[in-house]
């Protein structure tokens, strides 16, 4: 008979992982991220929990005068009219520029599809997104020139149109008009390409499927190709709404100038993240601006569970 | 009358023929299958008859109507895909409603349409349901579903059970065929796998490199193969086929002297005094081991290997250089190298034009003038 299996079978010890052994690996794993970390905690978390600590106090940057004064810095920004007045711009320009962007980032994705992969296409989807790497700041300026009442470029097109012109950021009606569509013409660019790289995921077969099933143009947009890139359509309208809350160069630039200090004419154009700015870097008061700041955070966050919450029922995820 | 009509159907892609001269008709209630190797065009050909797709030249006629320009949507074609392209955000329901919703069908008669459609194919119960959940048998019903529940003029099936599992596909064969005997609907199928073809088809049309080699009925196709490529496409294992010299009596492999063999003492084949450039066809399962008649011919086999397959065993050998496969029944031990004589019945054997690899009348009845004179 061949022995295979000796005849006497020892049961090994498990063998005790030395101290050093067991948390060399999580060691190495912390020490890997640490750099990292170290710079994310330090940068962003850091100054965001100190902004939070204080929006509770009368805070100056000489620390010995500083207090504890809990919610007054809420209380005293309740009783501001331009508070009130700097979040309803905020929601102003919210509401018009993300479904504006939206849609036409959509539309022009859906052109652009195409003529994908063609050479003319790729022209065109580099000359949509260009203006999106351009330094808003320099941008701006040029955009100063095109609403200038007198000889911009933006009264000749109306002109051409046979409607009147406009002083665009000189009119208090006009000049958040006039940033939201630097805004759109700025950021239309990069939701153009995220829809674009969504409908290039949809199955060619399905579309082909819809094709032979007898649907045309609008049928075959609404029921197949807009649901199957909802959850970018969702992606873009969260980034663009906090984005958008978050405005701040352009309408600095913008509005700054030769139309004197920023978020004019009579505060048209201060938006929350412009108040902050004034409140905390020309006024100084620090402790103000941070509860300003807060307030955004809590509405971004807001905004952005609410979105997620009517996203749930209505983005459909592969 | 016919229900689709092909003529001189051409389809360039850039400089490459993809279609070469297309044509062929599809009968009311009859099933064509479309055959071939992959790239041989034949899907390209659905396309365009789907309307997915525009010929370079040539008519499609549907139904007595010519759609060579007509879009999709005019053609009312039910098309089944290979991965089923079902909407994968529908629900099954949806799925196979949307097409009636596109072409504005009242919403009652929808939901009648698509209950009746759904029992017929048995997936009733996932109607609630999205794609998602359901196994690749059931996608594929609905898949076929949503192509039968419009009552299309003419069913176009890309190869749609190359998805699933052998067993699987087996069942949906059966199935298939099932459903078109019950529903008659004209059906364009298209597949690379043989069997399935064959199964399937009242007539089969064989494909390679854009052209159609053959059209005609599983067994026309099968037993009178019109080139060698035919003959090796269909059937499993493929035909055997042996470019071979003929003088007088004997028949040998090309330029292999030593392996040469006698014809069958048939009266009819005294005229033939010498041919070449012809290549000698039998399928595997043609061939007898036992009781060999003086009209079979009789081919020397050296054995290479046996593969056994329960039911029956394929032998593999070679006469002179050429491999040969054949069928055999009943075991009996074989050794490599051992010489076994084949034989096939005269009227089993098919011989092609070795340069054009066309079909070759048989033998007997024609003494193949125009290839008669190279010495051996």
């Amino acid at each position: 008979m061949n022995h295979i299996v000796p005849s006497h079978v020892e049961t090994l010890e498990p063998i005790k992982p030395k101290i050093w052994q067991r948390w060399r690996e999580p060691l190495v794993g912390y020490g890997l991220i640490l750099p990292s970390l170290w710079i994310f905690l330090v940068f962003y978390y850091g100054p965001a929990l100190f902004l939070l600590y204080i929006s509770f106090f009368h805070w100056s940057i000489f620390q010995n005068r500083s207090s504890f004064v809990g919610l007054h810095n809420f209380v005293i920004l309740f009783h501001q009219p331009i508070f009130w007045q700097s979040l309803l711009n905020t929601g102003y320009f919210v509401v018009a520029v993300v479904p504006v962007t939206t849609l036409l980032a959509i539309a022009l994705a859906l052109l652009l599809r195409e003529a994908a992969g063609l050479r003319k296409g790729k022209v065109a989807q580099t000359l949509v997104f260009l203006p999106h790497v351009t330094p808003v700041v320099a941008t701006s300026i040029i955009w100063v020139w095109i609403f200038n009442p007198n000889f911009g470029l933006a009264n000749v097109v109306l002109h051409l149109l046979h409607l009147p012109s406009l002083l665009w950021l000189s009119s208090v009606h006009w000049a958040l008009p006039s940033v939201m569509i630097y805004t759109i013409w700025h950021s239309l660019g990069l939701y153009t390409v995220l829809f674009l790289a969504g409908l290039a995921t949809i199955p060619k077969h399905v579309l082909e499927a819809a094709q032979v099933d007898g649907a045309r143009g609008w049928l075959t947009f609404r029921r197949v190709l807009w649901p199957l890139v909802s959850p970018i359509t969702f992606f873009v309208i969260v980034l663009a709404s906090i984005t958008t809350m978050q405005t701040f160069s352009q309408i600095y630039t913008l509005t700054g100038g030769p139309h004197g200090g920023a978020g004019g004419p009579a505060f048209s154009t201060t938006t929350d993240s412009l108040l902050i700015y004034q409140t905390a870097f020309l006024y100084l008061h620090f402790s103000l601006a941070s509860a300003m700041s807060l307030i955004l955070f809590v509405l971004i966050l807001g905004l952005t569970l609410i979105q997620k919450l009517i996203a749930d029922r209505f983005v459909f995820y592969r | 009358m016919s229900i689709i009509t092909v003529q001189n159907l051409h389809k360039n892609f850039g400089g490459t023929h993809v279609l070469d001269d297309i044509n062929f008709q599809v009968a009311e209630g009859e099933f064509l299958t479309i055959v071939g190797p992959s790239g041989c065009g034949k899907s390209t050909l659905l396309r365009i008859l789907a309307g997915l797709e525009r010929q370079t030249e040539g008519h499609v006629t549907i139904n007595g109507r010519i759609v060579d320009h007509e879009p999709p949507y005019l053609r009312n074609v039910g098309m089944v895909f290979q991965n089923y392209a079902l909407y994968p955000h529908m629900t099954v329901f949806d799925n196979l409603a949307f097409g009636m919703m596109a072409r504005r069908v009242p919403r009652p008669e929808i939901r009648k349409r698509v209950v009746e459609v759904a029992n017929l194919l048995g997936i009733e119960q996932f109607l609630a349901e999205k794609p998602k959940i359901l196994s690749g048998g059931q996608r594929q019903r609905v898949a076929m579903g949503r192509a039968l529940v419009r009552d299309p003029v003419i069913f176009l099936m890309d190869e749609p059970l190359s998805n699933l599992d052998a067993l699987l596909r087996e069942r949906m064969r059966m199935e298939l065929r099932h459903l078109h005997e019950k529903l008659h609907i004209p059906t364009i199928y298209v597949t690379h796998d043989q069997t399935e073809a064959m199964t399937l088809a009242d007539r089969i049309a064989v494909m390679k490199d854009g052209k159609v080699l053959q059209v005609g009925t599983p067994e026309q196709v099968y037993h009178e193969p019109q080139t060698e490529f035919v003959a090796k496409f269909l059937g499993s294992p493929p035909m055997n086929i042996v470019p071979v010299d003929i003088a007088h009596n004997r028949i040998l492999p090309v330029n292999e002297p030593g392996y040469v063999t006698t014809l069958p003492d048939r009266p009819d084949l005294s005229k033939i005094s010498r041919v070449s450039s012809v290549s000698l066809g039998f399928r595997p399962e043609a061939v007898k081991f036992v009781a060999p008649s003086h009209d079979d011919l009789k081919i020397p086999m050296l054995v290479d290997a046996i593969e056994t397959l329960g039911a029956r065993y394929h032998v593999h050998g070679h006469w002179g250089r050429t491999p040969l496969t054949v069928v055999m029944n009943e075991y009996r031990p074989l050794k490599r190298g051992q010489s076994l004589v084949c034989a096939i019945p005269w009227h089993q054997l098919h011989w092609f034009n070795h340069e054009t690899e066309s079909r070759l009348p048989k033998l007997a009845t024609e003494p193949f003038t125009n290839l008669v004179g190279s010495p051996l």
